[in-house]
């Protein structure tokens, strides 16, 4: 694994690590986070404009992110130096939220399969499919932990050459091989996803806005009884505006696949409140297209 | 703080989104105020962060249109308010001078005013610039989602929109209300102006106003070519200029001359190319230039070629460096170079035609001074030498002056026309046509004559390297000459009559001349040529051949007549030219030769049918000559010597014929001229021409004829001189006629009518080649290739090859095929 990808994505992480070089700071609340103009402002127009123009920002060399959300921005910023974000436990606060699988075996071939359907649903939106393949070309650059992962894998296709999801292993291995390690059947971090897609948004980071809507759908199917759905969905809906599609065809999809999530208590209280989502429920409960 | 927020079901109340007017009001104010602040320059007090998070709420909340909306509002307000005033304060009376009053403003105070203006303008401009960029910075949510969504224009580029309208639409404050954007222009415009005549302006300040005109779009659309730039000021600008640029080629035209005008031209051109990349845009170059070579020469070429100090003085006065500025500026409006092209071949069929007719009028002159009455013929007579050197001299007069032309226009071409290629093929075309012209047909005679006196005098003394100099001459103009056929007769006449009397200098240069001729005109052109050097060659082996056979007889005679023979091939020798026209072919009537010549002829017959059985002598006595020592009897004299007098005389083989006769005779009888003519046999011209050099001829009279008079007439009688002093021991008797000479009008005829016999043969021979290969052809395609293939020979005329294609169907070579559209013949085999 000691490939030039590797090697890159090692040398950011350590960047970030040691602040070595920063030349601006990202302040949140209580934390602040040394990072590197070349690397923040060439991703972010929102980072772009706060460095060249002659706004405080510029003089001061610090942006105050405090109103947003502080995971969000934590997973933001974690995104700019490792191309992903809650693949493997963050600073000590965020660990104990955040616990790997027990087991790499256990949750394996449900996830395949998931993972298979998952795709497809993606290959409705067009528009989506090309974000994830953009995003699928970062891919190769899954850190090293990941390397028994890889072994079973291959273990696995071995098993079943013919079925259709091996095909797709072969097509695009990493998307597969980068959507194994986030799979949570503890945590479904739907929540956590929205912010992440939403501040990805807000600043105009749109590699990290497909990673979260990928990694969201890929929760929302394992945990679309999750506690947390009513929530993330409210998220969703709130934090970008109507036209942008990619959480909300993923949950609108979710809604039409378990028509029972309907019943329960607590999502009929968030979609009283969310009138956008209550909507577009309604559109597709009539059978109308549900955004035009 | 976010601990166990996943998990979190009390949650603060939710904003719905509707019910935030209040609250966007605030954002907006917060937003405005900062925009001020922006626009003002105090920007590092303001967080981007907060007005962005701000803009991102208001589109989130679905109050993108409304912001758009006061983000514009805000921007005309400031505009209209602030800045136009600003502007306005700029505008001066000295500003617009330039269209309104005729004086009261200089031109400095006028550009004075410009560059404040400019920099006013630039100012503002620059201002906007920065702090809309800003602003769609912090906008840029609102541009990514609202605009993108609902396809508006970015906010920055509606800025730059509102900044078209309200400053540079925004009318002056002047009367007539002109806007800023066409103030503006005329300023540009009018300091351009002064540059032009010579003041110096700031290119830079102007360049950063033509940036702004070039970033600004005259509609919505921002398409390329709807630049204000474009569509404002470049066409203000290509018109003022093309209207600058046509009073000024009048006035050039009226005042200077031609080589100044191109100088100026080319100042021009260098000067607008110079002014687009220092002050304008590197797009208006190719426009501008268009302009200027529109109309400094395009529409001026004509009379810039025809001027006075034109083209044609620029040639007569090899003003080489003028010409090459010409050349350089119609190659830029026309590839063809047509206006130049035209003048020079005008120029060159001019001098060469004055060439030609000086040649004429030389070749004339004394002719017409001594005699004017007098007919060809006879003038040939009488003032032989004089009048047929003058023709020599004229001849060899125009191939050198047609050659110095050539050298002049290949000069021009080589150093003012960068060796144009289709100048070159007009140049050639132009010697072709004067040097070929209807009124001049004598170019190939005297390209032959030209070579023939060289062959005989020129070339003595030179190197190696001056002789192929005049060779290659004699080549390049014969390169020009159509009728290659014409030209290979006179120089089979001319060289036949070096060969035969001698008279080439150098028989290594007249082979050397026959090999460049090979080259330039093909190897069937120097094939009779050649095969006249063989029979010289081998005469001269017979000639000793024959020596020592007499020798060997062993009939040792004393008196014995030494014979130089040249055998010559009939076919392959012009003897007809030789002088002998008067009398058909073939019915020559044969010379009676004196015995004792009568003698050793037949023993050269004898000799030469033992080495070559079956081919038949015939014996041309008018082109012999003959060396016969003569003793003149003890007269006295008028110096009063007394004594015998001896003379080598060298005659023609008829003036020996002719003087034996009176070796017969005693001293004081006499013959008459029927008398001579009945013993010789010699035809009646050549005798008439031998007695005139004998006896008329005041240097060689060793015959009296009586009466004394200057023609012979058949009448006459002719005695012995025995009392012919002569200054000097050998003695040439020149018979007329004797030299390569230009041809008098009715020879020219002969030759002509000759060569169009033989033309017709070659037609002939084309034609049967042709259909023999080809079987059938269509006339058209007949004539097209008969015409081909005679190219290297001579150019046939379309009328005779009809001729000879009618008489080959009448000899049945050929017959129309009938039936068809288009007029065919087969070949019949």
């Amino acid at each position: 694994m000691d490939s030039p990808n590797v090697e890159l994505l090692s040398a950011l992480a350590t960047l970030l690590q040691n602040g070595k070089y920063s030349d601006l700071t990202i302040v949140c609340g209580m934390k602040r986070y040394s990072v590197h103009r070349a690397l923040v402002c060439s991703r972010s127009e929102f980072f772009d404009g706060a460095c060249r123009n002659s706004f405080k920002e510029s003089e001061t060399g610090v942006i105050d992110l405090t109103e947003d959300d502080a995971e969000a921005v934590e997973h933001m910023v974690h995104y700019f130096y490792h191309l992903d974000y809650l693949n493997k436990p963050l600073s000590r606060r965020s660990s104990q939220r955040s616990s790997r699988p027990t087991s790499p075996t256990t949750s394996r071939l449900p996830t395949r399969r998931r993972t298979k359907k998952l795709n497809l649903l993606m290959v409705e939106d067009p528009l989506l499919a090309t974000m994830a393949a953009a995003s699928a070309a970062r891919d190769p650059m899954t850190p090293p932990d990941e390397q028994p992962n890889h072994y079973l894998e291959s273990i696995d296709s071995a098993k079943f050459p013919d079925t259709p999801m091996e095909q797709e292993f072969e097509e695009d291995p990493f998307e597969t091989a980068q959507a194994e390690p986030e799979s949570n059947v503890e945590k479904p971090y739907l929540v956590t996803h929205a912010k992440v897609y939403a501040i990805a948004e807000k600043y105009g980071i749109s590699g990290l806005k497909s990673l979260a809507r990928k990694k969201f759908a890929h929760q929302i199917e394992l945990h679309f009884s999750s506690s947390e759905l009513p929530e993330a969905c409210q998220e969703a809906y709130e934090t970008t505006v109507d036209s942008d599609r990619g959480l909300r065809d993923v949950i609108i999809q979710t809604f039409r696949a378990h028509p029972e999530l309907s019943l329960r208590k607590d999502v009929e209280l968030a979609v009283r409140e969310t009138p956008s989502l209550a909507f577009e429920l309604f559109r597709m409960a009539s059978g109308l297209p549900v955004f035009s | 703080m976010i601990a166990g927020r996943g998990r979190q079901r009390i949650r603060p109340p939710r904003r719905g989104l509707h019910g935030d007017e209040i609250d966007f009001e605030n954002t907006w104010s917060t937003i405005a105020s900062a925009f001020r602040e922006i626009h003002t320059k105090n920007a590092s007090r303001l967080s981007y962060e907060e007005l962005y998070r701000h803009a991102y709420k208001v589109v989130l909340k679905k109050k993108g249109e409304e912001l758009y909306k006061r983000v514009c509002d805000f921007e005309h307000e400031w505009l209209s308010s602030e800045v136009r005033s600003a502007i306005q304060a700029l505008f001066s009376p000295n500003l617009s001078a330039g269209t309104q009053s005729l004086g009261g403003t200089t031109a400095n105070e006028r550009r004075v005013a410009g560059e404040k203006f400019f920099k006013g303008l630039k100012q503002a401009w620059g201002d906007h610039q920065i702090c809309m960029s800003m602003l769609a910075d912090v906008l840029m949510y609102m541009d990514r989602v609202y605009c993108h969504d609902h396809r508006r224009p970015s906010i920055y580029t509606a800025a730059m929109v509102l900044f078209r309208d309200d400053i540079l639409h925004a009318p002056t404050s002047d009367v007539d209300g002109k806007e800023v954007l066409r103030l503006l222009n005329h300023v540009i415009l009018d300091q351009i102006q002064m540059e032009r005549d010579g003041d110096v302006i700031d290119k830079h300040l102007i360049k950063s106003c033509v940036h702004m005109l070039d970033s600004l779009y005259q509609d919505e659309d921002e398409a390329e070519d709807q630049r204000l730039y474009n569509t404002s000021f470049e066409a203000a600008y290509l018109e003022t200029s093309r209207e600058f640029y046509r009073q000024e080629a009048d006035f050039l035209l009226r005042d200077s001359d031609a080589g100044a005008y191109c100088r100026h031209t080319r100042r021009r051109l260098y000067e607008e190319e110079e002014r687009c990349r220092s002050t304008l845009l590197d797009v208006t170059q190719p426009k501008i230039q268009q302009v200027v070579e529109d109309e400094l020469i395009k529409n001026r070429i004509h009379e810039l070629v025809e001027m006075e100090s034109g083209v044609r003085f620029m040639i007569d006065n090899d003003r080489l460096d003028e010409l090459n500025l010409i050349y350089d500026l119609n190659s830029r409006v026309d590839d063809k170079k047509a206006e130049l092209m035209r003048a020079i071949q005008k120029r060159i069929v001019e001098l060469g035609t004055d060439i030609n007719n000086a040649a004429i009028a030389a070749s004339q002159a004394p002719v017409s001074a001594p005699m004017p009455l007098e007919a060809g013929d006879k003038v040939k007579a009488q003032m032989p030498e004089k009048s047929l050197n003058q023709q020599t001299v004229a001849a060899i007069r125009w191939v050198e002056d047609v050659l110095q032309l050539k050298d002049k226009f290949d000069k021009i071409w080589e150093v003012s026309f960068q060796q144009d290629q289709p100048l070159q093929t007009a140049l050639t075309r132009s010697f072709a046509d004067f040097i070929n012209s209807p009124a001049f047909p004598r170019s190939s005679e005297y390209i032959s004559l030209f070579i023939d006196e060289n062959m005989k005098k020129g070339i003595k003394g030179k190197t190696e390297m001056e002789v192929d100099a005049v060779l290659e001459k004699a080549i390049i103009l014969l390169r020009y000459v159509q009728d290659k056929d014409l030209f290979e007769r006179y120089y089979k006449k001319h060289l036949c009559r070096r060969l035969l009397m001698n008279k080439s200098i150098s028989n290594d240069v007249e082979k050397a001349m026959i090999s460049k001729m090979k080259i330039e005109l093909g190897n069937n052109f120097t094939l009779k040529l050649e095969s006249m050097f063989k029979d010289m060659t081998i005469s001269e082996e017979l000639t000793s051949g024959f020596k020592k056979h007499v020798e060997g007889l062993g009939d040792k005679d004393p008196k014995r007549i030494e014979l130089a023979i040249n055998v010559l091939t009939s076919m392959t020798w012009p003897l007809e030219t030789m002088g002998s026209g008067d009398d058909a072919e073939g019915s020559r009537p044969r010379c009676i030769y004196p015995t004792a010549i009568e003698r050793i002829k037949r023993g050269f017959e004898k000799y030469y049918n033992e080495k070559h059985s079956g081919r038949q002598l015939t014996w041309l006595g008018n082109m012999g000559s003959a060396d016969i020592k003569a003793v003149f009897p003890k007269v006295p004299q008028k110096d009063g010597s007394f004594k015998e007098r001896r003379h080598d005389l060298n005659v023609s083989t008829y003036g020996m014929v002719i003087l034996l006769l009176f070796n017969d005779l005693p001293a004081d009888q006499h013959l008459t001229f029927e008398e001579i003519q009945a013993q010789t046999n010699i035809p009646k011209t050549d005798l008439i021409r031998n007695l005139q050099s004998l006896a008329v001829a005041p240097k060689t009279r060793i015959l009296i004829k009586d009466p004394m008079s200057k023609d012979v007439k058949s009448t006459d009688r002719f005695f012995f001189n025995e009392g012919f002093i002569g200054r000097f021991v050998k003695i040439k008797v020149g018979v007329v006629s004797s030299g390569n000479k230009v041809e008098s009008d009715r020879e020219r005829r002969e030759t002509e009518k000759k060569n169009d016999d033989s033309r017709g043969f070659c037609i002939e021979a084309a034609v049967v080649r042709i259909m023999k290969q080809r079987k059938e052809l269509s006339h058209q395609a007949l004539i097209i290739e008969t015409l081909n293939q005679l190219v290297g020979q001579f150019k046939p005329e379309v009328n005779m090859i009809k001729k000879k294609i009618e008489s080959l169907i009448e000899r049945e070579y050929l017959e129309r095929v009938e039936g068809v559209k288009i007029d065919s013949y087969r070949y019949l085999a």
